[in-house]
């Protein structure tokens, strides 16, 4: 596009005294890009007003509105440091910068939407805002040694690359129809909220495990300089802690998403089932339960893994066969047949709802989530029939991950 | 008569405050050299990159790096002092704040500047971007460097490296602001929350304010349509009093010579 030759035409901008060069007009630029993709106006037209939405090309009058005119407004190339291609985060940090260095130069009259910004940026950043002011100032008296139009065109370079990373609100947001306004809130209420007392319990079971709600040992690393914490924690680590297989008793979930609890619980099916079944990593709590005390057939898919009904670990069809009676049987099976004609798409969630009461029934029957995970890592020698909590030998602390650095 | 220890208190307290001042006067610096750096980076890749200019980014960034270690090692040695009173405590960690923000704000930019350099070879000047601007950013520079005149820095350092040399060179400095930065967060535990800043939230506009570039801007910002008035209004009163006094001469010559012809 900037070909001297086969280029868009540039021009220069004049401003009172001043000339700044490398202007280009918005029919030049929609001629261009038409003649070069071998495009309609219309559609050249469209594919202008993304590059300036993008903000690789910004207007320099009517900043705020980033579309490209079929007229002789004046634009200009973005320079490479604000470009989005890189999709280098924007930070509100700069934003902050950018608003005080504006509020400087415009002696602190901002429009309403940046005043509004300066304010809410005040507020969760209080904490560096004197470097903020102080970088501003910094900035502006940088800039002030630069020659004038250099400084115009840098002015106009940062406002258009926060015009297109936060755009002042428009106008016509503020009259919203009624009927908008009428279905938003309805819609607001009859949003799903989550209970208060799950949120609780929540809350009172993990609280425990959370090293800056309780006791952390052998030392919170957050507040010191020991990591043995971290070390106990691996990943991978041989021996895990008791607060770590405490965790795994919480849910299905807790076990499956620790690498380690994964792996006990593969050793744990190994041993139960002597090796007919076969996990998909990295998703194994899909396993299928065949309900057939045969092992799967040579054709069997081999990426689908089977785990064999046995006594010691029945299959939950079998346990809900064999736990429900003969007349809620022939109720589910009503329920099932009239749902189906009347409401085909719920068949899906009876299925899941019977299979969940499966679940729970074998775990009634004594595949308790304690009993069963006692077993399960080597070093926890416990009495599963007896106690419903873990014994282990070693008093070691839950695993977390390592912080990731903070402040980027 | 007690025993009265003043003299130890006031030593430690003055010397306190000396490395107080001593640590606001260095990070002072590299705020300064930071906003020049951003300056130098947001011209890269533009019509005026060039050899100088990469040349110019190179030694405010080894400026700027110096200062960070100075600042690393200043900072990191009062805050883990035990003995170090209360205030001078929660000083010192709203410079430990500044000075890992001014950082974080390095580290971006040099970041930016080796993806750019990289991009915008100055080989092939014809990709360079025509954003507009003219004049190079010595000036800028030897702001940064707390020099008159850049061409005094210029005659001690010749841009002379290969730019793959400065590329890998560079790669090494980003690598040791990043490390800087982890062993600052390691080191030395500020809550950054806690911290409360003293200044204000608006800015004071500043004694030479720029009202002549302001005004520049703000032809583009107050219209919405395309321009029609070119001059803003101040030129027009201007050119309005002028005409209407010329038109006031000529009216009282052309009665003058009515009466006397």
């Amino acid at each position: 596009m900037q070909d001297p030759c086969a280029g868009v035409k540039s021009q220069p901008q004049r401003l009172v005294i001043t000339i700044i060069p490398h202007a280009i007009t918005g029919e030049d630029i929609i001629a261009w890009l038409a003649d070069r993709f071998q495009i309609d106006p219309q559609e050249a037209s469209s594919f202008g007003s993304m590059l300036v939405a993008l903000g690789y090309i910004y207007p320099l009058q009517d900043h705020k509105r980033l579309v490209i005119k079929p007229d002789t407004s004046l634009y200009r190339f973005q320079t490479p440091y604000f470009w989005p291609t890189q999709q280098w985060p924007v930070e509100d940090t700069d934003y902050a910068i950018y608003l005080a260095k504006r509020n400087i130069r415009k002696k602190g009259i901002l429009e309403l939407h940046e005043q509004e910004q300066y304010n809410h940026l005040h507020k969760w950043m209080n904490h560096k805002w004197d470097f903020i002011v102080m970088q501003a100032k910094e900035q502006y008296r940088a800039a002030k040694e630069r020659k004038k139009p250099d400084r115009v065109v840098f002015d106009c370079q940062e406002r258009a690359y926060w015009v297109v990373h936060r755009p002042p609100v428009r106008k016509h947001s503020q009259k919203l129809p009624l009927n908008n306004f009428m279905i938003f809130t309805q819609q607001s209420i009859m949003r799903p909220r989550v209970k208060s007392s799950v949120l609780v319990k929540y809350c009172a079971t993990y609280s425990g495990h959370d090293p800056f709600l309780s006791k952390c040992l052998p030392s919170n690393p957050w507040l010191t300089d020991d990591t043995t914490f971290w070390t106990l924690n691996m990943p991978n680590v041989e021996v895990p802690t008791k607060m770590r297989v405490e965790r795994w008793t919480f849910s299905f979930k807790e076990l499956l998403s620790d690498p380690r609890g994964r792996d006990d619980f593969r050793l744990f099916l190994k041993k139960e089932f002597s090796g007919l079944c076969r996990f998909t990593t990295p998703v194994p709590h899909l396993a299928v339960y065949s309900g057939i005390p045969d092992p799967p057939s040579v054709t069997a898919s081999p990426s689908l893994p089977f785990l064999a009904h046995t006594p010691a670990c029945p299959s939950p069809i079998s346990v809900a066969l064999d736990s429900t009676s003969a007349s809620e049987r022939r109720l589910e099976a009503s329920e099932g047949e009239s749902n189906a004609e009347s409401r085909p798409p719920d068949g899906g969630n009876l299925s899941r709802s019977r299979m969940a009461l499966s679940l729970r029934r074998l775990l009634k029957r004594g595949c308790s989530p304690s009993a069963m995970f006692a077993s399960l890592s080597p070093k926890c020698h416990t009495a599963a029939t007896t106690s419903s909590r873990i014994q282990p030998i070693t008093p070691e602390e839950p695993s977390h991950a390592p912080p990731r650095r903070i402040g980027k | 008569m007690p025993l009265v220890n003043n003299k130890v208190g006031d030593d430690c307290t003055a010397s306190g405050d000396k490395a107080l001042a001593d640590g606001r006067a260095l990070v002072d610096s590299l705020i300064k050299v930071v906003a020049c750096y951003r300056h130098l980076a947001s011209c890269v890749g533009g019509c005026t990159d060039s050899l100088q200019l990469r040349d110019e980014l190179r030694q405010t960034r080894e400026r700027a790096q110096k200062l960070a270690g100075d600042i690393c090692h200043h900072l990191t040695s009062h805050l883990r002092d035990k003995s170090l009173p209360e205030e001078q405590r929660k000083e010192m960690e709203l410079l430990w704040v500044a000075f890992s923000s001014c950082l974080e704000l390095l580290h971006v930019d040099m970041c930016k500047v080796l993806n750019m350099s990289g991009i915008f070879s100055l080989a092939d000047s014809a990709t360079l971007v025509h954003t507009g601007q003219e004049g190079g950013c010595s000036e800028v520079a030897a702001r940064a460097l707390s020099l008159p005149d850049l061409n005094e820095a210029q005659a001690k350092t010749l841009p002379a490296s290969l730019e793959s040399q400065e590329r890998s060179t560079m790669e090494l400095e980003v690598n040791q602001i990043d490390r800087m930065i982890d062993d600052m967060e390691m080191k030395v535990n500020v809550l950054r929350w806690m911290v409360e800043p003293h200044g204000p939230q608006y800015a004071d506009p500043l004694s030479s304010t720029d009202s002549a570039s302001m005004a520049l801007i703000s032809v583009d910002e107050e219209q919405q349509a395309p321009r029609s008035q070119p001059l803003c209004p101040r030129s027009h009163i201007f050119v309005l009093l002028l005409l209407f006094g010329v038109f006031l001469v000529a009216a009282t010559l052309s009665v003058c010579v009515f009466l006397f012809s």
